[in-house]
């Protein structure tokens, strides 16, 4: 498989707490990639790491690779990421934070629930709407490397299911998802690869079977 | 409507349109960056120089002058700002605070170029960019410069509604101004529009500023207030909206000039005077009391990290023993240099206080000066009067506004600073008498300033519990998530006001400090501009940091004794610098939200 995105020795600090410590994954294309991990392991901080945007770490280092699916450097604006919490602008609509992210029409027929809220300002949906809101603007815009973090966080059951069966299936030889899951049940149900963090390094990576197998063995993690 | 009324409004508009034209540069600036551009004033008085210059020394023609100026020169200063103080500023998640005083910290360096370069003296010959000749219209003349800026004012007005209204664009500069975190995560050209924000910004701040000039007396300190008390037609229009802007920038100049038209004697006669000279200073002052809340951009809350500076790992006293033991070192005139030290420390440290509560006061001039009134007019227990007085003011002040947002209430206490320099400090009914005298047991210069010293030490001690103990640990709460203090039930306004109270007592026992130790009350000693570079200077040390600002108080005294007016130009160097320099300052600041 062709290599979307690749991070190396990525450590960040905050003040005095270093919350990775050299961390080295890989994203490819035509899969499916979860990164689980507990609560703080750091997979937040490693997918704002790789997004590039403002943070109030003191120290950053490490680098970061972006390729085409011809194996050509990428520029980065092929890598989007969906942020968790607070992943949606509030004082627009449901449809202008649809066409600020994404694709309005595409995203009310992957998730026709939207729809019905499509003139309410974003800060007055629940949780759950909003999160959803956030995976479809990801999910139906322009990248090649997409990377969400808890994409069902606050979404019912049957909601959730929706959410990962869509995820699954914007998988292409030309692109790359990864999802950031505390809870890897979820997670290793569906996706195709899987890197385990813990306390900002990688603890597991490989498929998800083998992960399976590993726990049953060590129940303590 | 008589024709003399019809004549005024009509030069009001003028004034009103030039007043319009900088809230649309900063209009502009705060949509796209979400950074409130407060060198606006600064960029507009240097263009006005600039033009002056090439015009009367280069011998350029004013009209090609002032197209390289506003197309080239002001935007690719407003790039420079984007990319050397602002964007790293916010690609560090810096908070209003540190945003405002780099904005300070460019206003100070600037005026202190401007006055370097061109002197401090007014120049009444600046060229002017508008046709001289006059048309006759309804029975009144009417110069045809007033077309063109009103044109101009339309045109800029439009283009910015459309531009945000709408279309594909205009969602995408709304969706970076409501979150320019996730916007950049969404792809999206956050960083392009700022710099592009910048430059459309600094362009009119410097046409605002070129039109202007001719109208006025061109100098580096007064022309930048007089352009910066427009601020109040923005925060009118809740720094969004550019046609409430332009139709408050006009009302205020019809109004101003209106009042010409009106004459009234003896203390109503210098009211309405002291009115009509600073109308724009009142519209921001009602503008911040009544605006009932901005858009402001969403603000990430960044982890408070509090690094120890250098002075704190010395100890937190050794400056206040250091005066005592100075007191009776020095030599008589070096004496009464020292004096102002720790007047000025006391006043730094009054923003310490303020920033235990998550505030930050862009205006503590008011209080300052405030104390050195009361001190000035009540020499035997001054100094207590003018503590309790700043005590009164701080709850006055702050009870109407304690529930807005960090931006709105910084810009509260600067219109109030503004609004105390203009309407009281400055008119002859406050003025105190000329020669002040020191309360009886502190005439002599080493007394006065032993008890200084122990002025200086009691606020130091004041510190203790807002740091430590139950208040400490409430003002942490608030200062970490103001929504989580009050779901666990703390009460935020009761406790900022108490802040306020407390901030605006140190800050008015400073200036009564201040005022005994210079045996006078100056005005110019407390114009706004004077707490900018006080805010400026106790951000640049590290606003957590005692003794570094008791240290700060040491350094600007000493600058300006070697140099006058050295203090200035050191501070705004180091506000643009510090946050670089030093990894704590922005973090410091940041925790202002």
């Amino acid at each position: 498989m062709t290599t979307a995105l690749r991070c190396q020795g990525v450590r960040v600090r905050y003040g005095g707490v270093e919350v990775l410590h050299g961390v080295d994954l890989v994203v490819p294309y035509g899969a499916l990639t979860a990164l689980v991990g507990p609560n703080g392991a750091g997979k937040t901080t490693l997918l704002e790491w790789c997004g590039g945007v403002p943070s109030t770490a003191t120290r950053e280092e490490g680098r970061l690779e972006l390729s085409g699916p011809d194996g050509r450097s990428a520029d980065s604006r092929a890598l989007r990421v969906v942020p968790s919490g607070v992943n949606v602008f509030p004082n627009l609509t449901v449809t202008d934070n649809l066409r600020a992210t994404g694709r309005p029409d595409r995203a009310f027929e992957l998730f026709p629930e939207l729809a019905a809220l499509a003139e309410h300002q974003a800060a007055t949906l629940s949780g759950g709407e909003r999160q959803l809101l956030a995976v479809a603007g990801g999910l139906t815009g322009k990248w090649q490397v997409l990377l969400v973090d808890e994409p069902v966080q606050g979404l019912a059951a049957e909601l959730a299911e929706r959410v990962y069966q869509q995820l699954a299936a914007f998988v292409s030889p030309d692109r790359a998802v990864l999802v950031a899951e505390p809870a890897a049940e979820r997670a290793l149900a569906v996706c195709d690869f899987v890197w385990q963090l813990d306390r900002g390094r990688i603890t597991f990576a490989g498929e998800p079977s083998e992960l399976f197998r590993e726990r049953t063995r060590s129940p303590a993690r | 409507m008589s024709a003399g009324a019809g004549q005024l409004a009509v030069a009001g508009l003028g004034i009103g349109a030039v007043a319009g034209l900088s809230g649309l540069g900063v209009i502009t600036t705060y949509r796209v960056t979400g950074v409130l551009n407060v060198a606006f004033g600064a960029i507009g008085m240097a263009a006005a120089f600039l033009l002056d210059t090439a015009v009367h020394a280069w011998g350029i023609p004013t009209g090609v002058a002032a197209a390289v100026i506003i197309l080239v020169c002001a935007p690719l200063f407003g790039v420079l700002l984007d990319f050397a103080v602002f964007n790293p500023l916010q690609r560090r998640a810096a908070g209003v605070g540190a945003q405002l005083t780099a904005g300070f910290g460019v206003t100070v360096l600037l005026v202190g170029i401007a006055t370097v370069v061109w002197g401090s003296g007014a120049r009444t010959d600046a060229p002017s960019l508008l046709p001289q000749s006059m048309v006759r219209w309804g029975g009144l003349s009417i110069s045809d410069g007033v077309f063109v800026e009103l044109g101009l004012l339309a045109v800029i007005a439009a283009g910015l509604i459309l531009l945000t209204r709408g279309s594909a664009f205009g969602v995408t500069i709304r969706a970076v101004v409501d979150d320019r975190r996730l916007a950049e995560l969404s792809g999206l050209p956050a960083r392009g529009l700022g710099r592009a924000g910048w430059a459309i910004g600094s362009a009119l701040a410097a046409a605002a500023g070129m039109l202007l000039a001719p109208q006025l007396r061109l100098d580096p300190v007064t022309f930048t207030l007089l352009l910066f008390e427009t601020l109040g037609v923005v925060v009118a229009a809740r720094l969004a909206h550019p046609l409430t802007a332009v139709g408050v920038a006009l009302a205020t100049g019809i109004a101003q000039a209106e009042l010409i038209g009106v004459h009234l004697s003896g203390r109503p006669g210098e009211v309405l005077g002291a009115v009509r000279s600073n109308l724009f200073v009142a519209v921001l002052l009602v503008a911040v009391w009544s605006t009932p809340a901005f858009h402001e951009a969403r603000e990430r809350t960044s982890a408070t990290l509090r690094r120890t500076a250098l002075a704190e790992r010395v100890g937190g006293w050794w400056p206040v023993v250091a005066l005592a033991v100075a007191a009776a070192l020095l030599r008589p005139g070096d004496v009464r240099t020292a004096q102002q030290i720790p007047a000025l420390a006391v006043v730094l440290l009054s923003f310490r206080v303020l920033h235990e509560g998550g505030l930050i006061s862009l205006g503590q001039t008011a209080f300052v000066g405030t104390g050195a009134l009361i001190a000035a007019w009540e020499p035997r227990l001054g100094l207590l009067e003018a503590a309790l007085g700043g005590a009164l003011l701080g709850a006055v002040l702050a009870l109407p506004v304690a529930r807005k947002r960090p931006l709105h209430l910084a810009l509260t206490t600067l219109a109030i600073a503004t609004a105390a320099s203009r309407f009281v400090f400055e008119q002859p009914l406050f003025t105190p008498p000329p020669a002040v005298n020191r309360p009886g047991l502190l005439s002599g210069d080493r007394a006065y300033l032993v008890a200084e010293a122990v002025g200086l030490g009691l606020v130091v001690l004041l510190l203790v519990p807002l740091e430590h103990g139950a208040l400490g640990r409430r003002l942490a709460a608030i200062r970490d998530s103001e929504p989580a203090a009050r779901m666990l039930g703390i009460p935020v306004e009761r406790t900022r006001v108490l802040v306020f109270v407390l901030g605006g007592a140190v800050a008015a026992f400073g200036g009564a400090l201040w005022c005994y130790a210079d045996l006078s009350f100056d005005p110019a000693t407390y114009d706004p501009l004077r707490g900018l570079i006080w805010l400026a200077a106790a951000t640049a040390v590290g606003i957590t940091s005692a003794p570094s600002l008791i240290l700060a108080a040491v350094g600007m005294v000493v600058a300006d004794t070697v140099v006058p007016g050295a203090s200035a130009i050191i501070v705004g160097v180091a506000a643009l610098t510090a946050p670089w320099l030093r990894g704590e300052s922005v973090e410091a600041v940041g925790a202002v939200r």
